[in-house]
């Protein structure tokens, strides 16, 4: 396991605790913010209810003021002369605590054991001894606050039951999103590791060359032999690093850029012209056809790009099909789609490998000469890139490769 | 070729310019190496140059300021410009700044020796239209030609070496004469001029054409028209 992994990991962890400590913040506020209203509403609840027990007290009181009987003991109330009662039901740690209280301003009153909101109001008129009279009126606040007990109980387990989950369900999206993420970092790790083996090959063939190249200075004929080979392997690298760069720059995905026909006919005779003169061309003959009137129209590939898939195009089949042989080019313009079609008569490839043949870092069976893998790699990401196709087939015999890109 | 043609290289990599430079000579150029754009810019002052070859990394002022500034100073010669990156941007940027071709590291030398001809060679063409060689038309500014009315579609060099042929009006045109015109270099096996002969052979055969091209044997080529 690599400390990259490891790195991924900690990332991943990290995403997790962090939203569910943010979530858990949230939660935890707007649970803290519904309990808060519960509360409020609960004890001004309280506070209307005392109202209508005041008032209906002081309508009585009205009536019958020199008769006033004690007040049935569910209904908390009383009238305060003074610090005198002269009537009450209220609890006696109520009844302590009210006098020389202002009672226009709603009062909460604990102590012994229970809590009570309590309202007042100063009644009309005077006492027979000529004192300022208040009727009171309380409810206990106490079944309120077993309501409010049990919503917090409530909010804890729901609010901890939420937090779980959300962590769970952050755990799982997390993981889902890393999972593209880590399938490209597994095949960037495959790409490079088979490009370094790939810049290898050639590598210890050139060191070995030039070993030669040393011992045999005094026979110039057998040392220009080996530095033919050495020039070979050093062509070969440039290929590999050509198409690598190449790749790279089609997986950054920049928008194709669009060249005329004209533009990409020429770049398809540069290319067949770079290919003759190459190395892995000696002995082949490369036979071109292409249109020479064309119209005013062009394709979503830029010519390097194009040149660059006929290069790799027309060196696989003169590889494959070797010295003796021929290869066939021809670029036509059919209704919608530029198409290069590359024929060789070589041996072909068979019928099980040609699926995948476009594959990064695959050969054929028996390739020789040099040729990473790549070419037909960069053949296929330019097309796709350029919204065209690539079809391999065999061409009885040799191999049989059209390309295809829309023309706009 | 008659004369040297004296070449500007403007290279900061010492094991690319001695290359180059070796390389250039054996195939008729006077190569000036040197290493900075400021450098550069002094030595086009001082001498006349035929072409420029400029890579886009250097130090300091880069490839771009520098062809850049050679346009602005008026030079009229043709730049090809060698990099590293292929990038499509810095083909068309350097195309911007008044280069007139491109070239991307790793390069083989044959290839830089035919973009430097056909560059050194454009500017001789310039003025000239057509070249008329029996049934054949040479529409030297497109690049393209006509056998007995109809269009033939050749490649770059296959254009040019049929060029050579048609401009000499049926005098002999030995391999290594080829090489130079065409490729520009004789770092090439000769058996590229017989088979750049057969694919010409087979293209005016195919086009109908009555114009031949005959092989004088221990010579060359020539072109016979009916």
């Amino acid at each position: 396991m690599s400390g990259r992994d490891v790195g991924e990991r900690a990332v991943r962890r990290r995403l997790v605790i962090g939203s569910t400590v943010f979530a858990t913040i949230a939660i935890g506020a707007a649970l803290l913010a519904g309990r808060m209203l519960i509360a409020s509403q609960l004890e001004s609840a309280a506070v209307s209810l005392a109202r209508t027990d005041l008032g209906a007290f002081t309508v009585e009181y009205d009536e019958r003021r020199a008769h006033l009987e004690q007040p049935a003991p569910g209904v908390l109330v009383g009238a305060l002369e003074g610090d005198r009662w002269l009537v009450s039901s209220l609890p006696d740690e109520v009844q302590d605590a009210l006098p020389g209280r202002d009672p226009d301003t709603v009062s909460v009153v604990s102590g012994g054991g229970g809590t009570w909101v309590v309202v007042g109001q100063q009644l009309p008129g005077e006492s027979v001894s000529g004192e300022v009279v208040t009727a009171w009126a309380a409810r206990d606040l106490e079944s309120s606050h077993e309501a409010l007990e049990s919503i917090d109980r409530l909010f804890v387990l729901g609010g901890a039951l939420l937090v779980a989950l959300f962590a769970v369900a952050s755990w799982f999206v997390v993981r889902l999103s890393f999972r593209p993420v880590e399938a490209a970092r597994q095949r960037e790790r495959r790409f490079v590791s088979e490009a370094a083996h790939e810049l290898r090959t050639p590598l210890a063939g050139l060191r070995a060359q030039l070993a030669v190249v040393r011992r045999s200075l005094a026979e110039p004929a057998a040392a220009a032999q080996e530095l033919d080979r050495a020039d070979a392997s050093a062509e070969r690298m440039s290929e590999l690093a050509t198409n690598l760069l190449e790749l790279a720059r089609l997986e950054q995905g920049t928008a194709p850029a669009a060249a005329p026909l004209s533009e990409l006919r020429d770049a398809f005779g540069g290319a067949v012209d770079d290919v003759r003169i190459s190395p892995v061309a000696r002995g082949v003959a490369i036979e071109q056809e292409s249109p020479a009137e064309l119209r005013d129209a062009s394709a979503r590939v830029d010519a390097v790009s194009f040149a660059r898939l006929v290069r790799n195009l027309l060196a696989n089949a003169a590889a494959a099909a070797g010295p003796g042989s021929t290869v066939r080019a021809s670029l036509t313009v059919d209704d919608g789609a530029l198409v290069l079609v590359v024929v060789d008569d070589g041996p072909g490839m068979p019928a099980d490998f040609l699926p995948r043949a476009l594959e990064p870092f695959t050969r054929g069976p028996g390739a020789h000469g040099p040729g990473s893998g790549l070419g037909l790699a960069l053949v296929d990401s330019i097309a796709r890139a350029a919204g065209g196709s690539v079809v391999l087939e065999d061409g009885h015999p040799g191999l049989r490769v059209e390309v295809r890109m829309p023309v706009g | 070729m008659a004369g040297p043609v004296r070449m500007l290289l403007v290279e900061d990599d010492e094991a690319i310019a001695a290359a180059v430079r070796d390389g250039l000579r054996d195939d008729g150029y006077d190569v000036d190496v040197e290493t900075t754009g400021l450098d550069a810019l002094i030595a086009l002052g001082r001498a006349d140059y035929s072409v420029a070859a400029v890579d886009v990394m250097l130090p300091g002022m880069d490839g771009f300021e520098l062809c850049r500034r050679i346009r602005e100073s008026g030079h009229r010669l043709p730049v090809l410009m060698l990099t590293a990156r292929d990038a499509v941007e810095d083909r068309v940027r350097g195309l911007d700044v008044g280069a007139d071709d491109y070239l991307t590291k790793p390069f083989a030398f044959p290839e830089l020796a035919a973009r430097l001809r056909a560059l050194t060679r454009r500017h001789e063409v310039l003025g000239r239209t057509d070249l008329v060689a029996g049934d054949l038309v040479l529409r030297l500014d497109a690049g393209r030609v006509e056998a007995a009315g109809a269009p033939v579609s050749l490649s770059p060099r296959e254009f040019q070496l049929l060029r050579l042929l048609a401009s000499r009006g049926g005098d002999v045109v030995s391999r290594d004469d080829a090489l130079d015109e065409v490729w520009g270099t004789r770092h090439i096996e000769q058996q590229i001029v017989d088979q750049y002969i057969a694919y010409l052979r087979r293209k005016l055969r195919d086009a109908g054409s009555a114009t031949a091209i005959e092989t004088v044997r221990g010579q060359g080529y020539r072109l016979v028209a009916p």
